[in-house]
Formats: C-alpha cells, structure tokens, sequence
C-alpha cells in the first residue's frame, strides 16, 4: 500500500520522530510506513490521519489502485 | 503485580504438589517413597511455572514494556507477534515428533531430543524473526 504520510509529514514540519512521538508508535515504524513496506493497523491510520490533518483514504492507496467512490452503473455508459 | 504473581505462585506450587503426592500413591507401589517422588516432580514443575511467570512479570514491569518499540501498532510488535505466532504452530509439531520418538526409542540419545526440539523451535522462531523484519523494515 502506498502512503502519503511522507509527503504530509514534511508539509505539516514533523519530524519521523515527532509524528512517530505523537501516534504512540516507534520511529522505525513510520520509516517502514513512508517505505511502503508496513501496512497499519485501523487504528494507527486513523491516528496519523487525525495528525496530519487529512482522511485516511487519502493518506494511503491502495496497490490496485481502484477508486471505490466511482461506480458504473450497467445502464449508464462511461463517459 | 508482584502480589498477585506471588499468589498465584504460591497457589500453583500447594496444587502441584498435592496433586504430585497423590499420584506418587496411586501410581507407585512403594506409597511413601513414590509420594515423596510425586511431590519431588510437584515441586519442580512449580519451580518451572514460578520462573515463567517471574519472567513474564519481569518483562511487562521492564523499560522496554512502556517504549514504543513494544506497542500494539509498532512494526517491531507485529514482526515479532507474526513469527511467534508462527512459530507456535511448528513448535506444536515438534513436541509431538518429540514426544513419537522419544515413545519408540530406548536408547541414551533419546534423553538428547527435547534439547534437539527446542533448538530447533529457537532456530524456527530466529529464522522467522529475520525474515519478517526483511520484509516489513528492511535491511539485515
């Protein structure tokens, strides 16, 4: 799963340290979040979320990278 | 904390040992020796059990028990949580391949297999550590 915890992170100026301080988890977890390599739990998403000021669907995305808010519809065409 | 593992400690070794004794008699056909026997093994099974929960206690009053290295959403938690969790299915087939040879052997190096079990549950855990960590974090 991909993140934007880097991007928000440094845009909101926290440190690894700062954020990893402020959601009760080790730095090396946020490093392994920022990689891609760790998925968090429900609750530690929400946390960072909370955090860094956004949603959680969209601080992280998924690998197949579906858009589940768009539906079509068999009766409607795409445009 | 320490009273309550002490409660249970204390418990614990008064339950082992009666239930030793008593099986010394039943068992046994020399009563007194064989009762004294049942509690011997009573007594060191208590001894086992009161060094587990002495650990156990140890490590939840530790500094690493309130760093954030050791809660619930860290990486480090749930790489150890994973290959523990693992670990215990494999360390549950070896008992009992223990257990299958150590009930058709009857020679002197029978006494050797639980040592060559648990060696073999560290390296299984060791192994599962590693390679969740690789994964998970990164590096060696």
């Amino acid at each position: 799963m991909r993140s934007r915890v880097r991007e928000l992170r440094s845009a909101a100026g926290l440190t690894q340290a700062d954020l990893a301080d402020r959601v009760s988890v080790s730095r090396r977890t946020i490093i392994s979040i920022e990689q891609g390599r760790f998925d968090p739990s429900l609750p530690l998403a929400f946390r960072l979320a909370r955090v860094l000021d956004t949603r959680v669907d969209e601080l992280f995305i998924p690998d197949d990278d579906g858009d589940p808010a768009v539906v079509v519809r068999s009766d409607e065409g795409a445009v | 904390m320490l009273s309550r593992v002490t409660r249970t400690l204390v418990t614990t070794t008064v339950v082992l040992v009666t239930v030793g004794g008593l099986l010394g008699v039943l068992v046994g056909d020399d009563a007194p020796a064989d009762a004294l026997d049942g509690v011997l093994v009573g007594l060191a099974v208590a001894v086992a059990v009161g060094v587990h929960l002495l650990v156990r206690s140890a490590a939840g009053r530790g500094v690493e028990a309130s760093a954030p290295e050791s809660a619930e959403d860290s990486v480090e938690r749930r790489v150890w949580v994973a290959a523990s969790s693992a670990a215990f299915v494999d360390a549950v087939s070896v008992l009992v391949l223990v257990v299958l040879l150590g009930l058709w052997s009857d020679g002197e190096w029978s006494r050797w297999l639980p040592l060559a079990g648990l060696a073999a549950v560290l390296v299984d855990l060791g192994v599962r550590v590693r390679r969740g960590w690789r994964e998970q974090v990164g590096g060696a």
